[in-house]
């Protein structure tokens, strides 16, 4: 018996958003996996064996094994043996029980490295061909044999620009509404919108991607990653904390939200992405949508008081679900 | 659904959030929940507009005319169209 689905995996830094089709399984997962035992006694802890190497993953990696970031963020991150091991773990949690789960994924990358790592991290999820991996989340333990058929690698914030255009079939239908009128009118054709020049603006945990859409084809020269995701922003707290570091400050959050150093710090970095966008000079950008885990919290920082700007639905899952919306439209709704 | 999670995913210790979650409830009270998704948008923007100034968005605010805030760009009036918009997807797709 085996199931044929399609998945998306959006591996951030912080994090790895994972699912299927809307409605069925879906996680986020911190983005962090290292080599150890579970420790019985300790909490629900998430680990998996593969072959024959125990992992601790996720939050229970944080917590076991003491760190909070893996890689030091380093650039071959989205492409190295962690990274295939996190897409592991993210495809057993969404594979049947038993039998084989053949899977199609759609995966994404930060827009400066997209270029030049697209083929290593295609050729990494193609790597992944009858694997068996153990997996087990608190009481529920999950044998799969994954097989990954087909992958598409797209810039991450694109994600975000197809969950925003597409319906659930990856069809360009429907309607869009603007909290502020363009060209006189609150409501478009999603069909005229795909034909405008518009940005999205992606915050991740350790970058900003912005990603130029016009007429369906990307602006290169507004397509950049700069260093001005929420890491940013907790290190200017951090800093003002009296020297933590940015991690520290992301581990301690729900001590440092609310401070006025922790605000100050995104309305710092509202600000610095503002200059970004401003320095473009270009008024032909209809509107931006701001998307990604950084999105809540540093929205009305950015472009302040203008109204050709909205937040994505749900923006933490915003490029997953357009890379979900993507598969259907390459391989069907039933991959 | 997008709602619902927001409203989980949020910090709930912090004083916005909580002033946040306030304020959607209080909207939705006055709304069908039909109309619910469709004013997503609508209500986070316009919380962050009324956070950006000094004013709180009032409960009628939506009630009032909208500003009117861009003009439609020039080019998307005057430069020559794509025939196919839905084919110039597919090719940006499959290029991946």
């Amino acid at each position: 018996m085996f199931d044929s689905k399609i998945a998306y995996v959006d591996r951030g830094f912080g994090f790895v958003k994972a699912g299927t089709r809307p409605g069925e399984r879906n996680l986020v997962l911190q983005s962090l996996i290292v080599p150890g035992r579970p420790m019985p006694g300790f909490g629900e802890q998430t680990t998996m064996v593969y072959r024959g190497q125990t992992h601790l993953v996720g939050r229970t990696a944080a917590r076991q094994a003491g760190i909070a970031s893996q890689a030091d963020l380093a650039d071959d991150a989205p492409v190295n043996e962690e990274s295939r091991l996190l897409y592991l773990a993210a495809l057993a949690y969404l594979a049947r029980r038993d039998g084989i789960t053949r899977f199609k994924v759609v995966a994404g990358l930060p827009v400066d490295t997209w270029e030049a790592s697209r083929d290593r991290l295609k050729q990494l999820l193609l790597s992944i061909r009858g694997e068996t991996v153990e997996l087990q989340v608190g009481d529920e333990l999950i044998r799969a044999v994954i097989s990954v058929e087909d992958a598409m690698v797209m810039p991450q914030p694109l994600g975000s620009a197809l969950d925003f255009l597409l319906d659930a079939e990856g069809q360009l239908q429907g309607e869009r509404e603007f909290p502020a009128a363009i060209g006189g009118q609150h409501v478009w054709p999603v069909e005229a919108v795909a034909g405008w020049r518009w940005c999205v603006v992606d915050i991740g945990f350790n970058t900003l991607n912005t990603y130029v859409l016009d007429d369906m084809e990307p602006v290169r020269r507004f397509c950049t990653s700069p260093k001005l995701g929420m890491a940013h922003a907790y290190q200017i707290a951090g800093r003002a904390a009296g020297g933590q570091g940015a991690l520290d400050v992301q581990a301690g959050l729900r001590v440092f939200e609310g401070a006025a150093q922790m605000e100050e710090a995104y309305q710092e970095v509202g600000r610095q992405i503002t200059r970004l966008i401003r320095s473009w000079n270009d008024p032909s950008i209809a509107f931006y949508l701001v998307t990604g885990g950084g999105a809540y919290r540093l929205f009305k920082h950015i472009l302040p008081g203008e109204g050709a700007k909205l937040l994505a639905d749900d923006a933490q899952e915003a490029n997953g679900r357009g890379y979900y919306k993507a598969g259907v439209q390459r391989w069907g709704a039933n991959g | 659904m997008g709602r619902k999670r927001l409203i989980v995913q949020a910090d709930l210790t912090s004083e916005e959030d909580q002033a946040f979650l306030a304020w959607v409830k209080q909207k939705l009270r006055r709304r069908k929940l039909a109309e619910e998704i469709r004013l997503g948008l609508r209500l986070q923007y316009e919380w962050a507009r009324g956070q950006a100034g000094a004013a709180y968005p009032s409960a009628e605010h939506v009630e009032q005319p909208r500003q009117e805030a861009a003009c439609l760009p020039e080019h998307l009036d005057e430069r020559e169209k794509s025939p196919d918009t839905s084919a110039k997807l597919k090719g940006l797709l499959q290029s991946f």
